[in-house]
């Protein structure tokens, strides 16, 4: 039995079907990326995971409990973190570590603990309304973890971040799989690559792929040659010419892309063509699968991810 | 234990810290000495008032009762008001920024965050109250001979529980919407109604906005009129009851 177990969970407000039967099964450990565009279901599905929410139905269990027993198990980092401004940062650990119970000697001997991990020890005793976003975003990392939870769910942690918080908040959770289970959200595709053990992409309330990051990438995604134009016109052109010789390609802004195995298999053609046609050709790349093509793959009727 | 403990801490601390607390007692302790002073120096204040006016202005014998109805009007009125601004904000002004989410998460029940919102609004009101009745009991013990303090302080467990229903009513309105204005409206609603119904004969005897009545009542040494008490508790466990049922079902939204 997984950490996280969901049985073909739905939510519905009204006529608008959020969450249409999401089954998932994610094993202690794991580094979770959950994946999908804006208003795919995502925070959704972590508020009924966290019971912050009802499901409409179906049902789910956390560590093997469920309802308010599973909020024993859980630490949650909202999408923007809102905590009490007149607090101080040490305090709203002890008051977060209260709430799940800690004992004071426990609380005493862990809150620096954390602080230190998440970076925030020389602002613990600032009001948090003085702390930056960053800071903010690590804090709630902090109390996430503090009293040792079996899932942490973190709903686009690094989304509203600038690129230093964000890589300092994606280096916190890459400690972090050390500890416990991640449940993360992002439509940052590179972060998830990066950290994520496991992937799911969710589209219009339905878990379209669920797979292990490297799997995923190895029989959904290939590497790709990049020929680089100077002018759209000859993109357009060069797209054209392989296509009248079958060879699959795409092409976007000053790109044609072709897939390396097609590329490898016919390479003297498609530079023969290249010459034979007055192409000027800038820079030929070889670029890696990426998640990005899996993404696009699954969700093909959302044109671009920001 | 240590969960409930530590919600009421939360409480308390942004009572404190929002300066909710010192509002308060800066309001009690007001009313507490203006009360009899104003009624005590009302014959000088009304002569200069004459004379700047040239007319004369007579009054009888000011007593102790003048002081008492000072204070019962003062605190009956602008106190509701005061506790109704303090209050209308205790969960709606946190689900409209997102803190509640913090509370929600975690292992606690949602009668437990109203409840501790309760403790500690009811902490805030000894607090308050208990300066007002000293500050009240001194200068009109010292002002007025013949006061009675005793019973004087023994009726303020009235405007304790006048005070307790109100807040209260607050916080139940304040489970139910997003906008702290609505809940303010709505209470200050309810309160506008009970004052209207404590005019309709018999069912007026339940209205809880009828326990200041019981200050003066007690302090003259009548027995009180149990009504009102009744009204009170009434209110608010209709009120918290529908409060929490709403709140226990409400989800954040976006």
């Amino acid at each position: 039995m997984g950490m996280i177990e969901a049985l073909d969970l739905k939510k519905k407000y009204g006529s608008v079907t959020a969450l249409n039967g999401v089954t998932l099964s994610i094993k202690e450990g794991t580094v979770f990326g959950f994946l999908g565009p804006n208003g795919a279901g995502k925070t959704t599905l972590i508020r009924i995971l966290t019971g912050m929410m009802g499901a409409t139905a179906g049902s789910y269990a956390i560590g093997g409990t469920s309802g308010s027993e599973a909020r024993r198990h859980i630490g949650y980092l909202a999408q923007q973190p809102t905590f009490y401004g007149w607090m101080t940062g040490r305090e709203l650990l002890e008051i977060s570590g209260s709430l799940y119970g800690m004992s004071k000697s426990s609380l005493v001997r862990k809150i620096p603990e954390m602080l230190q991990l998440c970076g925030v020890e020389d602002a613990a005793d600032r009001k948090i309304s003085t702390y930056s976003g960053g800071m903010r975003q690590r804090l709630g990392i902090a109390q996430a973890i503090l009293h040792d939870p079996k899932v942490v769910f973190l709903d686009e942690p690094v989304s509203a971040l600038d690129p230093i918080g964000r890589k300092e908040v994606l280096t916190l959770i890459g400690i972090l799989r050390e500890r416990t289970t991640i449940f993360m959200s992002s439509h940052i595709l590179d972060d998830v690559q990066r950290v994520c053990d496991e992937v799911a992409i969710i589209h219009k309330g339905t878990i379209r792929i669920h797979e292990k990051t490297d799997m995923l990438l190895r029989l959904h995604a290939k590497p790709v040659v990049n020929l680089e134009f100077s002018t759209k016109e000859e993109v357009a052109k060069c797209s054209e010419m392989l296509h009248n010789h079958g060879i699959s390609c795409g092409n976007a802004n000053f790109e044609v892309s072709i897939p390396s195995d097609v590329f490898e298999a016919k390479r003297g053609e498609i530079l023969g063509l290249m010459g034979s046609h007055d192409l000027g050709l800038e820079r030929l790349q070889r670029k890696e699968a990426t998640l990005e093509e899996v993404f696009m793959h699954h969700i093909e009727e959302v044109p671009h991810v920001s | 234990m240590f969960r409930e403990h530590a919600l009421i801490r939360k409480e308390m601390m942004e009572m404190v810290r929002t300066s909710r607390l010192l509002i308060w007692i800066v309001f009690c302790a007001f009313f507490g000495i203006a009360s009899p002073l104003t009624a005590y120096y009302m014959p000088d204040i009304l002569s200069m008032v004459g004379a700047t006016e040239n007319i004369v202005i007579q009054i009888g014998n000011i007593t102790y009762g003048d002081a008492l109805e000072q204070y019962i009007k003062n605190f009956s009125q602008i106190g509701t008001i005061v506790l109704i601004l303090i209050s209308m904000g205790a969960v709606a002004a946190e689900k409209a920024d997102g803190s509640i989410q913090f509370l929600l998460v975690r292992p606690v029940g949602h009668m437990a965050i109203v409840g501790a919102k309760l403790a500690t609004l009811a902490a805030m009101l000894l607090i308050g109250i208990a300066i007002a009745t000293i500050a009240m009991g001194f200068y009109t013990w010292y002002l007025f001979p013949g006061f009675p303090v005793l019973p004087f302080v023994v009726s303020n467990g009235f405007i304790l529980l006048y005070f307790f229903t109100i807040g209260s009513v607050a916080i139940a309105i304040s489970t139910m919407v997003t906008k702290p204005i609505v809940a303010g409206v709505g209470a200050l609603g309810v309160w506008l109604l009970s004052s209207l119904m404590g005019m309709v004969r018999t069912l007026g005897d339940f209205s809880f906005v009828k326990l200041v009545d019981q200050v003066v009542q007690t302090v003259e040494g009548f027995p009180f009129e149990w009504e009102p008490t009744v009204g009170a508790v009434l209110l608010m466990g209709v009120a918290l009851g529908l409060g929490i049922m709403s709140f226990t079902r409400w989800e954040p939204a976006g």
